[in-house]
């Protein structure tokens, strides 16, 4: 099938036109809730795309972003232990946490690998027998289920030196929380690959109770403009529902076989999430059954956390400000030597506005 | 909290041996983590062309690579599915595609 297809030119333009005919002036503020969605946007310039009136913001959709200090700093803190090894993917190195950074660990020594997969980190634990291999766990649901089979197979082939520090989160809960916060929100475009796990369903309640529309995007630039023209239409309407405009790869109920696989590995409970706060049952933490392979049993000293002074990443992560509204933005925070983790990620509001001079 | 600059690294030209007095460990350059870097949530349609087991091989533009199929019933040679930090996670729809081609041409001759 060809991609190309879904970045038509001439289709964009026409969306374009539908949604400001169809949005009539009114003002409407839609809200992403996904790092590639955001990256996207920005990409492929859709905001310049839309009439003035209508505003897109985003939301805590980034998941390294949305990690708390604690988390870095346990890491880090794990690292420095002898005979230990940390997995991780790349996108965490470089945020800072209260002190440090797994980057900066690094080059002091310690054995921290990148790998691309859940899978390579257990090969490196079957290849490392007399070390501690610890995978650091984090993403949404598009993320937890591949570090669920790990746990599994970890359990099944007896590879007793392979654990997850688990930071895994869930989208629906702190959607939950905006709903109801000082951000007004029009309508939601919600997360394309998150939804494939948990499927369109998972967002019935945010329409029902709070009266917000959702369309679960794809990635193209097309399937974005597309999703917005279907907001528009709801909020124009007056009705909301959960509308699907991914329909190729979004399934009412998710991918069962996935979700069940979750289900097996992790439990929900609370999490503290940047800038919003301790959410109710918004985490993932490993299930007893897999006790053997969580590093929450690994004890060690972790520093308090302490949050860098002037950042706004927590009120950019609510939709609150702009990244260009930080005082740190483009001068003291850059990609390359980053202050907060919105600038750190590959997905961060604040790199797509760096990257794509959204100034 | 103060930039770090002294250890950041990878795409600047600032540590390029020693951070701080230490000695960088042998192989951390310019590409040894941008290749990774998007690990965490680009996912993107591949095609599936071996499969051994849970595991196989999926393709996109002349580039394999290996993939799970541990969260996906079914999977099949020839079909194309999402593959998210190494794992096949849904099938694409090719019929539910064309559809939403075939949407995006209904607008274009509306306007």
């Amino acid at each position: 099938m060809d991609q190309d297809a879904f970045r038509e030119p001439a289709a964009a333009q026409s969306i374009s036109n539908a949604i400001a005919k169809e949005a009539q002036g009114r003002p409407m503020v839609f809200m992403e809730v996904c790092g590639t969605h955001t990256m996207a946007i920005a990409r492929h310039g859709i905001a310049a795309l839309l009439p003035e009136n209508i505003r897109l913001i985003s939301g805590p959709g980034c998941p390294v972003c949305v990690t708390p200090n604690s988390f870095i700093d346990r890491a880090v803190a794990l690292a420095r232990l002898p005979d230990t090894v940390i997995a991780t993917f790349g996108d965490m190195m470089k945020v800072p946490g209260s002190s440090s950074s797994l980057d900066r660990e690094h080059a002091l020594g310690r054995d921290i690998r990148v790998v691309a997969s859940t899978l390579e980190a257990l090969k490196l634990a079957r290849k490392s027998p007399g070390k501690q291999v610890i995978f650091l766990g984090v993403g949404f649901e598009t993320t937890a289920p591949t570090v669920a089979v790990s746990l599994m197979e970890a359990q099944k082939s007896g590879v007793g030196n392979y654990s997850v520090l688990c930071g895994h989160k869930r989208m629906p809960p702190p959607m939950e929380a905006l709903s109801s916060g000082e951000v007004r929100i029009d309508g939601y475009l919600c997360p394309g690959h998150v939804s494939a796990i948990i499927g369109s369903e998972a967002y019935r309640f945010i329409p029902e109770r709070f009266r917000i529309g959702c369309v679960v995007s794809g990635f193209e630039p097309l399937d974005i403009l597309q999703s917005i023209l279907m907001l528009v239409r709801q909020v124009r309407s007056g009705r909301c529902s959960v509308e699907v405009e991914y329909a190729r790869v979004v399934r009412p109920a998710g991918n069962e076989k996935a979700l069940g696989i979750l289900s097996a590995a992790f439990e929900t409970c609370d999490s503290e999430w940047r800038g919003l706060g301790n959410i109710r049952g918004s985490g993932f933490k490993i299930r007893k059954t897999l006790a053997a392979h969580d590093a929450n049993r690994f004890q060690v000293r972790v520093e308090p956390p302490r949050e860098a002074e002037g950042c706004l990443c927590g009120k950019v992560l609510k939709g609150l400000v702009q990244p260009t509204e930080c005082r740190h933005f483009g001068k003291s925070c850059t990609p390359d030597f980053p202050v907060g983790p919105c600038m750190v990620s590959t997905e961060g509001t604040c790199a797509a506005y760096y990257k794509y001079h959204l100034k | 909290m103060k930039a770090p600059r002294q250890w950041a690294c990878g795409e600047s030209s600032v540590c390029e041996k020693t951070v701080r007095g230490v000695r960088l460990p042998r192989g951390l350059s310019r590409g040894w983590r941008t290749q990774k870097d998007s690990a965490m949530c680009l996912a993107i349609p591949m095609k599936v062309v071996e499969i051994h087991g849970d595991t196989g091989e999926v393709e996109t533009g002349g580039v394999r690579q290996e993939a799970g199929f541990q969260l996906l019933a079914d999977v099949k040679i020839g079909d194309y599915v999402i593959v998210h930090a190494g794992f096949a996670i849904q099938k694409l729809d090719e019929a539910e595609a064309l559809e939403t081609l075939a949407l995006f041409n209904e607008l274009k001759k509306a306007n």
